[in-house]
């Protein structure tokens, strides 16, 4: 193809690419307001998920969803011990109503929850606690007589259950044993809890909005903020303390926002200095704020075709990309400087280079689709996306927008001069000897090297926000959500049967304090068996009961009626649980029917654990169903450790990556480079192992991150390598690969100043990378 | 027409006031001490059963310790209650025992059962709405809950007396009646040693 020729075609194309972008621009630009709303501040959502177990995503699920609209304020106003708690209960109520109008606590909602005697009173027969049940076997008539007679003349009632309708106290026992599901006491209009002597006062919210809804959120902190600001001056003396998925989640945005705006305007900001110095031209510029902004539409509108919500955290990586996406404006406009080729002739010679510069951080960016992590998956789509549309823009707009030719500035010159003395390897005897000090240094590092695949590692809260988290949580009882048996069965009753045998064998666990407590649907739903049960127990102390209707003149048919030969034998069933008020705290307990494969189905629920004492006692727990067959079925599920075994095994599987991706780059450059192709590895390798040295001498363990980043440190370094080998040493090239390096470090280096645990990782690795390996390039470059 | 608003305003504030008066006259009668002993009598009646149950016993109402129940006739059941719990035996088997740390309400119920028994009206005053009058050196105080869930287990409790409580009424949920009269009642400072053992 002649040069006019090549030119045309390269101009349509650059006009199409152009209109393209305008398109993708305008839309982006007028569905603002709806695309803004859709960006997910919610951590959780970067966690994994497990195709391979349904109804384990589902427990997730639904843990996830109940907790996230959750709100709890504790409050005390530190009276004295025996001083009553009318100040608290004062503070309570001015917190409700400084929040009212935001968001009504349940209480004003409806009062008081359904008081669960008036549900239960309609299925009393079937309510027997298994205490009760084991006593009625041993009972004598004389024993359960005076059991009777006993409650009969107590001085004073304590379940609020007439004697007449419960004679033995089953109802009564059974009504008061759902009490250790909450330490929480409805107590002069306030729901009241006491710890460590100091009442408590509790506010509970559903909140209307889910946690993540960004404008809600504001407006809830900023209600929040104006309402202990208020319990203070009216209470120096009190305390509040809050638990909720939507501080943390506001926390989150504040911080991940400040640092968007922190890593990108940084980087911008060091671009233009650094270009305009070298430079001193505003063409320079033209083309990289095109480069920059084709990357960020296309990275945009790909990300929003793509997944249904762009995440915060992708938006703060992405600010980092400004740093690698720069590079590609920066390398071509270098081959301008003092050039005097007619521009088509340096394009077409250029484009083969350009291609595989494309190639390598494409390539590094799929290392983060590899992961099961969707949060990182985004990541990966947005960097390839904004890569690949700055790429193409300079590709397509360069020769249209550089001037022909292009004078070496002094400044410019006196850099590329500097660096032209840089120490080279020639192979002598000192080098090899320098050589053998630096990889034993090198190989001491190595083996000092941790690894750390803890959650932790990728995202931690804020710790004054976690410690009262865990406060409101101790002082309420709360359930963990990060450790839990799921149960599963192939119909209901099975499943609450299954739930009952489970709870059996946590008897004793609470009983020697390994355990506080636990939350379990059966325990408001017992199974029909259970129930049958009851009713049993019943049908034998019918005597019993005779004796008494005949002694206190009872009317007449009053002990049948007790009894479970009720002709009308009502069972509460899952149905009639469900759809009562009463359900509605636990009902996300119950996962119903999840998915199963071969067409049989599957109901599982989740039994939750309170004050799991130690990590033994997980182990305890976690052996518990294969020794008891009654159980088999049930699996515990510790979370935490899950996720770090999934973080451990594609730690793993990255690093093979990054091996197989070191092996194999070298067979497709040597394509290009032919023998010289160890020039172009040997740095880019020898920094990732000096990288990984000075992480073991600093203690640093290595997380998936840190194996992510070099992952990408591998696909910019071979950038430089290859752009400075195939432009051989070229004074410019120089200029060019440290100006792009330094502007990567720039964005790399203010990425692992924020303060997300996994951009933090990411952030170090990589700036310790590309510095190594802009630092070893030179060394290896083939001297002209 | 404002008279009669005049008249309901003063009537209210009158209410009010006389009531405050009621519970402090009351207190000034009672004799305080901190240990109380005596006899009673318990009358119960329930919807179902016609005849009246009644049963009677000693008891015992100490400060800090708190008080044991002791019903001699028809049935023998002792009741303790102390500030962490509620325990009622038959001779030697425990028939009931609800400890506050797993059941939180114990230390209500108990609060109030012990300042029924001691007469400490006052600290009644904070659960319950109250009215009353006074009769010469007799009184009659009527108490019902502020709580809701409460009201759940008492409706209503009435108390008459002079120097000391005479007589407790309690109205359950239920419906049901309790009516415990005191006899022989005696005031001390302090608790013999076999006493103390009781509340150990």
């Amino acid at each position: 193809m002649s040069n006019p020729a090549y030119a045309r075609a390269h101009r349509l194309l650059a006009w199409l690419w152009l209109l393209a972008l305008l398109l993708a621009a305008s839309f982006l630009l007028f569905t603002r307001t709806t695309w803004q709303g859709r960006v997910d501040t919610d951590l959780l959502t970067l966690l994994p998920t497990d195709e391979r177990r349904p109804a384990l995503e589902t427990a997730r699920k639904a843990l996830s969803t109940q907790g996230e609209r959750q709100l709890v304020l504790l409050v005390s106003a530190h009276e004295e011990k025996d001083g009553g708690s009318a100040d608290t209960r004062k503070a309570a109520a001015l917190l409700r109503e400084t929040l009212r109008e935001l968001v009504p606590d349940l209480k004003t909602q409806n009062d008081f929850a359904a008081f669960p005697g008036d549900f239960y009173a309609g299925y009393s027969a079937g309510m027997m606690t298994d205490a009760d049940l084991d006593w009625q076997k041993t009972a004598t008539p004389e024993a359960a007589h005076a059991r009777a007679m006993n409650l009969l003349y107590a001085p004073f009632p304590t379940s609020g259950v007439p004697w007449t309708s419960d004679p033995f106290g089953f109802f009564g026992n059974w009504l008061q044993s759902l009490g250790e599901a909450s330490p929480l006491r409805p107590s002069g209009g306030e729901w009241m809890v006491e710890h460590d002597g100091a009442q408590y006062a509790a506010l509970m919210y559903v909140l209307p909005e889910s946690a993540f809804a960004s404008g809600f959120q504001q407006k809830l902190m900023a209600a929040l903020d104006a309402a202990e600001n208020k319990l203070h001056v009216a209470f120096p003396a009190s305390q509040l303390l809050r638990a909720g998925v939507v501080l943390h989640a506001a926390a989150a945005t504040q911080q991940a926002e400040s640092e968007m705006h922190l890593i990108g305007f940084g980087s911008l900001l060091g671009t233009f200095i650094l270009i305009g110095l070298v430079f001193q031209s505003a063409r320079a510029l033209r083309l990289i704020v095109v480069s920059l902004l084709s990357g960020a539409i296309v990275a945009l509108m790909a990300t929003l075709m793509i997944f249904e919500r762009v995440h915060l955290i992708t938006l703060v990586f992405g600010a980092s990309l400004i740093g690698v996406t720069v590079d590609y404006a920066i390398l071509v406009f270098a081959q301008h400087l003092g050039n005097a080729e007619p521009v088509w002739e340096r394009h077409r010679r250029l484009l083969p280079t350009l291609c595989l510069l494309l190639l390598a951080p494409v390539l590094a960016h799929v290392g983060l689709l590899m992961t099961p992590f969707p949060g990182l998956i985004q990541m990966g789509t947005f960097a390839i996306f904004g890569i690949f549309g700055a790429w193409t823009s300079v590709v397509l707009f360069y020769p249209c927008l550089l001037p022909k030719t292009l004078p070496l500035p002094k400044r410019a010159e006196v850099v590329a001069s500097l660096l032209r003395h840089w120490p080279r390897w020639q192979g002598g005897r000192k080098q090899w000897g320098i050589a053998l000090v630096a990889l034993l240094m090198l190989g001491g590092g190595l083996v000092q090297l941790q690894t750390n695949d803890d959650i932790r590692s990728l995202f931690s809260g804020n710790p004054k926000l976690i410690a009262e988290q865990l406060a409101v949580s101790r002082i309420m009882q709360l359930p963990s959500p990060a450790q839990i048996f799921l149960v599963s069965a192939s119909d209901e009753e099975t499943l609450l049967q299954r739930e009952e045998a489970l709870i059996t064998r946590l008897r004793p666990l609470m009983a020697s304090g390994k355990i506080s407590g636990f939350e379990a649907v059966s325990r408001w739903l017992p199974s029909e068996a259970q129930q049958r049960d009851a009713r049993g127990a019943k049908e034998a102390l019918q005597s019993t009961l005779a004796q008494l209707q005949k002694e206190l003149e009872l009317p007449a048919g009053w002990a049948h009626e007790q009894s479970a030969s009720n002709p009308r034998p009502i069972f509460l069933t899952p149905e009639n649980w469900r759809v009562s008020p009463i359900s509605q705290p636990f009902r996300a307990l119950w996962l119903g029917e999840t998915a199963s494969g071969d067409g049989a189905k599957t109901y599982s629920s989740m039994v939750l654990l309170k004050g799991l004492a130690d990590s033994e006692t997980a182990a305890t727990l976690a052996q518990l169903p294969a020794a008891e067959p009654a159980i088999a079925e049930v699996e515990w599920v510790d979370q935490t450790k899950e996720i770090s075994r999934l973080m451990q095994r594609y730690r793993l599987l990255l690093t093979q990556t990054l091996l197989a991706a070191c092996l194999i780059a070298p067979l497709l450059l040597y394509a290009f480079f032919r023998r010289a192709v160890w020039r172009v590895i040997t740095p880019v390798v020898m920094a990732g192992l000096a990288t990984l040295s000075i992480m073991g001498y600093l203690g640093i363990p290595v997380q998936l991150l840190s194996i992510l980043a070099l992952l990408l440190t591998l696909g910019m370094g071979i950038d430089y390598a290859i752009f400075l080998q195939a432009r051989q040493t070229h004074a410019h090239t120089l200029l060019a690969t440290t100006l792009a390096a330094s502007l990567t470090l720039l964005s790399f280096g203010l990425l692992a100043l924020s303060s997300t645990p996994a951009l933090h990782a990411l952030g170090l690795t990589a700036t310790l990378g590309v510095t190594l390996s802009w630092l070893l390039t030179p060394v290896f470059c083939q001297r002209k | 027409m404002k008279t009669i608003f005049l008249t309901l305003v003063l009537c209210f504030g009158v209410g009010a006031a006389h009531a405050e008066d009621v519970l402090q006259a009351v207190e000034k009668q009672l004799i305080l001490e901190p240990v109380v002993r005596g006899e009673f009598v318990q009358t119960r009646k329930i919807a179902q059963i016609k005849k009246p149950l009644v049963s009677n016993g000693r008891f015992l109402v100490a400060r800090n310790y708190g008080v044991i129940w002791e019903n001699v006739s028809p049935i023998t059941q002792t009741t303790r209650l102390t500030r962490n719990e509620i325990v009622q035996t038959d001779g030697n088997t425990t028939l009931m025992k609800l400890n506050a740390e797993k059941e939180p309400v114990v230390r209500i119920i108990n609060s109030i059962l012990f300042s029924v028994f001691s007469g400490d009206v006052a600290a009644l005053a904070k659960v319950f709405d109250y009215s009353g009058k006074i009769e010469g050196t007799r009184w009659r105080l009527t108490f019902t809950p502020k709580d809701k869930n409460l009201a759940r287990l008492i409706q209503e409790l009435r108390l008459e007396g002079g120097r000391d409580v005479s007589s407790v009424e309690l109205e359950g949920a239920a419906g049901d009646v309790t009516r415990i009269e005191f006899k022989a009642t005696a005031h001390d400072k302090t608790l013999s040693d076999a006493e103390k053992k009781q509340f150990e």
